[in-house]
């Protein structure tokens, strides 16, 4: 028993809180059972952050790499596992289930540490073989330079950079908020992100010679360029488009901090080779001397990325969409793919009173694809107007990208996402989206109109929905809203709030009103049904919820009692994160227990056959 | 004042209790054998007369400055809503003594100076350009500033410790102090622990427990001794363990690692101590590694006390090594018998890695890894 359930700690204490001591090592994938529709405070990790990367790995841990403690002054290098089977005791019996907890050792005992120091604003990866590509990053917030060694962490021996997977080169172009996609072919492909110069500028109203006529300062402009890791020669290649031509971003000034995801291509399957790879959100910064010379985004650092653009990873063309979402995202925006449905007639009437088909039906290959997450960056409040945006994505001939269109909705009220808690926060602070907060899909059971099915939900959870910026807005104390998030949102894509009865976490009266699963509803679970969606507010019994507000942490997927990850009974685990953006003075500045989130349904009877 | 129960007070080197006994205020948070009780009242009499001189210590130097500016905390607050936090336990309760309250003017002026430094570091809004180079620029300016500071400005820096309500603040002020590593600034790295440790802030007693071993001298080695033993401290055994292992004096607390390869408080903690035994143990301390491991069933424990029996090298542990080599159930710790016998060598070594190379039955991975090994011998895989 080492996680603990909110709202009954008086009962049963803080047992798990460093692990209990009689558990054993998930080597196995052992979880403990845990009630659904909840939320359990979990083990602590050995070095608290945020900022950091979190990587499920083909046994079920998760990989903990970098991030920062201090505001991201400074960085981390210090790296741990979180194992739902960690915990064993000395001589105990090896129980049927355990709790977990965090590994900060390697296989000889040493402690896990990156070899290059610290970073924040990397990527981790997860490649074919087992292992994790660490990429790119930076030192700190202030003025490190990118980092230009990437590592491979070693899923064997829990070891980063091993002398037999050392890196022949280093990156390219070292960059940071970037993004490393794993292409179909199993290479990955490096996108955008910001790049470290150093300039030198001349001061006229200095003679030559005097202290301040050449001043040299640090720039850190975003990226167009790509690049491709081979994980086999462990080596960095050019991204080079059938043409010869450098594969790039289209935008001017390319994009960093945005988000990147597969969409299946005609063949209909992910991860193959007619896959194209979506671009989406981020920000574009020229930093020179007369542009912001920082790595933060700059006040509505968005109007290049309000676009979206995919990448044809067989020819290496990258194309702008035709179409907009509905507002340029910075802080971690999100792209999931939900699903692919091939020659579905599809049609919405989201206003039913009027019997008008709002979206006409649109044969072909469909990707149903859910942009959310991340703020507007709005000069003088950076937060999201709590909408996300739905792209369906449709093939209607072969060949990569070739009949490729897109219907983007946003705007909806079933997309937004509405926060219905804030810790400490009795004002209604309505609905926003969520910025530096992860969306992962999760396999779950939903039972509707009597069957009960597998299906796959989006789950987002915490998240900031104020930032602070240099002209007015300063970020507050608990108490307002200004502060990270508490609630836990799942996206329920066969669920449509305008048409269907009050979203039933039960199970039991849900129909299926889309069986294609397009246009679900963002709910938030608590005791009163009937509210879960669009109210906004709580009620007071908040089903799903952190157990603390968190920004910059993570959320991953892990398996449930089963130890087969992508399963129905899958559950989520919140790692790290502080209490809010750049944590506010004086606090602890990182929370120091993970979470795991429950779905409702995660126990139901397995799925009709 | 809290007080610990020492579990194990022999396994400190003896010298220590005289240690302790003759110092300003003991240590305050992992003591208690009956020996320091006793010494109680003489201590409190050497520390209220360390209090003392340190307040009535006047410089040579120095003008006094004008007023001290806003503390940072009071710049902040202007800019909140709600109530700044309140720090530090032991030392906010006791506010009518700080030593803050009556500086001498050099005091005041080193003081005035690392205010300074704080609000130049802080900031509330969006890390713009100017903002960061400011910070940037701060921060090096306040670490190169608290290493000039010496013994004589614990007090200070103590007092400071106690009412600086930013975490990155506090932080500069534990490595400054740890730096210091006097007997008083270790104590109070020791309160300060006793702190952080009550309000749950594991990142500060993570910064504490570095700054008491950054110290490295006889007094930290004892600080750590006792509170890698202490019961009430066990909720952070593994961190004054692992502090313990990078200690210069390491080797002399061969004893706690040995008592805490079987200790059941926490996985952590006997891998810790098996990773003091990797670092510092001998073939003396073969015996009880390998009886350690033989007990042990958590597989990143095993890993570790094998690594440990890599370190230690006795080729004595050579069959029991690759037993679990041929037989452990978990790839790692396969891999980590691996590693061991690699460091051990030797021709039983040898033998034992040419029979696992030879053994079609092995997982790939392991197989991978011998071969490795047997490269890096010179042999042929």
């Amino acid at each position: 028993m080492g996680l603990l359930i909110i709202g009954l700690p008086f009962l049963l204490g803080f047992v798990g809180c460093h692990g209990d001591i009689g558990a054993v090592p998930n080597i196995n994938n052992a979880a403990e059972f845990l009630e659904d529709n909840a939320t359990y405070i979990g083990p602590s990790m050995v070095s608290p952050r945020y900022g950091h990367t979190a990587t499920t790995l083909e046994d079920g841990t998760v990989l903990v790499v970098g991030g920062s403690d201090e505001r991201f002054l400074t960085s981390l290098d210090a790296s741990e596992i979180f194992d739902q089977g960690a915990s064993v005791g000395l001589n105990e019996p090896i129980p049927d289930t355990v709790s977990g907890d965090f590994i900060d050792t390697d296989v000889e005992g040493n402690l896990m540490l990156l070899t290059q120091g610290g970073r924040v604003f990397h990527t981790s990866t997860l490649l074919p073989n087992g292992n994790v590509f660490i990429c790119g990053g930076t030192g700190d917030a202030l003025f490190a330079q990118a980092t230009e060694v990437s590592e491979i962490y070693d899923i064997s021996s829990r070891e980063f950079a091993p002398d037999f997977l050392q890196l022949n080169q280093d990156m390219i172009t070292p960059r940071f908020r970037h993004s490393a996609t794993l292409l179909p072919n199993g290479r990955v492909l490096i996108a955008g992100g910001q790049e470290s110069r150093s300039e030198t500028i001349i001061d006229p109203n200095f003679a030559p010679g005097q202290p301040g006529f050449q001043v040299d300062i640090n720039v850190f402009p975003s990226l167009k360029s790509m690049e491709i890791f081979d994980p086999g020669a462990l080596a960095f290649i050019p991204a080079i488009t059938t043409n010869g031509d450098d594969a790039e971003y289209l935008s001017a000034r390319g994009r960093a901090g945005h988000s990147m995801n597969g969409l299946a291509g005609f063949d209909g399957l992910l991860g193959t080779t007619d896959d194209l790879l979506l671009s989406a959100g981020g920000f574009q910064t020229l930093s020179t001397i007369f542009a912001p010379q920082f790595k933060m985004p700059w006040q509505q650092d968005t109007s290049n990325s309000a676009n979206f653009e995919y990448f044809d990873a067989t020819t290496g063309d990258n194309r702008i969409a035709a179409g907009i979402v509905a507002a340029g995202r910075v802080n971690e925006p999100q792209i999931i793919n939900l699903g692919i449905h091939r020659n579905t007639t599809l049609e919405f009437d989201f206003d039913t009173e009027d019997g008008i088909i709002d979206i006409p039906a649109t044969p072909g290959l469909n990707n149903i694809v859910l942009i959310a997450n991340g703020d507007n960056d709005d000069p003088a409040c950076p937060t999201g107007s709590g909408s996300n945006d739905l792209l369906v994505a449709t093939f209607s001939s072969f060949g990569p990208s070739n009949g490729l269109s897109f219907s983007l909705f946003g705007g909806e009220a079933t997309l937004f996402n509405n926060i219905e808690l804030v810790v400490f926060d009795p004002m209604n602070c309505a609905s926003f989206s969520r910025s530096e907060a992860d969306l992962v899909q999760v396999q779950t059971r939903r039972t509707y109109n009597g069957v009960t099915i597998a299906t796959t939900v989006g789950l987002t959870a915490g998240g900031a929905f104020e930032l602070p910026t240099p002209t007015g807005c300063v970020e507050l104390m608990q108490g307002t809203c200004a502060n990270g998030i508490v609630g836990v949102s799942i996206y329920d894509p066969f669920y449509n709030a305008a048409n269907d009865p009050p979203w039933d976490p039960t199970g039991d009266i849900n129909p299926i009103t889309h069986p294609t699963g397009i246009f679900g509803t963002f709910i938030n679970v608590d005791g009163l049904i009937a509210d879960d969606v669009l109210d906004g507010f709580a009620d007071g019994s908040l089903l799903l919820a952190l157990a603390q507000p968190k920004v910059l942490h993570t959320l991953s997927v892990v398996p449930g009692e089963d130890g087969v990850l992508n399963s129905v009974d899958d559950r989520v685990v919140s790692i790290g994160g502080g209490v809010s953006y750049f944590p506010n003075f004086g606090d602890e500045p990182a929370t120091i227990n993970c979470e795991v989130i429950m779905l409702p349904g995660t126990n139901a009877p397995d799925p009709t056959p | 004042m809290r007080q610990i129960r020492l579990r194990n007070s022999n396994l400190v080197d003896p010298s220590l209790h005289r240690l302790s006994a003759v110092s300003p205020r003991g240590i305050r948070g992992c003591e208690q054998s009956g020996r320091i009780h006793s010494s109680i009242p003489a201590v409190l009499a050497l520390v209220a007369l360390g209090w003392v001189l340190a307040y009535l210590w006047i410089p040579t130097r120095s003008p006094e400055i004008g007023n001290p500016p806003t503390r940072v905390a009071e710049q902040i607050d202007e800019n909140r809503s709600g109530p700044l936090p309140t720090n530090t336990g032991e030392a906010t309760a006791s506010a009518t003594v700080s030593p803050l309250d009556s500086l001498t003017p050099q005091m005041r002026a080193i003081r005035e100076q690392l205010d300074s430094l704080f609000l130049k570091t802080q900031w509330d809004q969006a890390l713009d350009a100017s903002t960061a180079h400011r910070v940037d620029r701060a921060r090096q300016d306040l670490e190169a500033y608290l290493d000039s500071l010496a013994e004589e400005h614990v007090p200070l820096l103590l007092g400071l410790l106690a009412e600086e309500p930013d975490f990155i603040n506090r932080r500069f002020l534990l490595r400054a102090l740890g730096t210091i590593g006097s007997d008083e600034a270790l104590a109070g790295l020791l309160d300060h622990y006793d702190w952080a440790a009550g309000n749950s802030k594991e990142s500060e007693v993570k910064h504490t427990v570095a700054a008491l071993a950054a110290a490295d001298n006889d007094r930290s080695f004892q600080i750590l001794s006792e509170c890698a033993l202490a019961e009430d401290t066990q909720t952070h055994r593994y961190r004054f363990v692992g502090a313990l292992t990078q200690h210069s004096r390491s080797a002399d607390a061969l004893g706690i690692y040995e008592e805490l390869l079987t200790d059941n408080s926490h996985f952590r903690v006997r891998q810790r101590a098996a990773y003091g035994m990797k670092l510092s143990g001998g073939i003396a301390q073969a015996q009880p590694v390998e009886s350690a491991l033989v007990e042990e069933r958590n597989p990143y424990v095993r890993q570790s006390i094998l690594g440990a029996l890599g370190g230690i090298r006795d080729v004595r542990s050579v069959p029991l090594v690759t037993r679990i080599l041929q037989e452990d159930e978990v790839l790692a710790t396969r891999i980590s018998a691996v590693r061991a016998l690699l460091r051990i060598e030797g021709d039983a070594v040898v033998e034992a890695l040419r029979t696992a190379r030879d053994d079609s039955s092995q997982p790939l991975r392991v197989r991978e890894e011998v071969i490795r090994a047997l490269d890096s011998l010179g042999i042929s895989g």
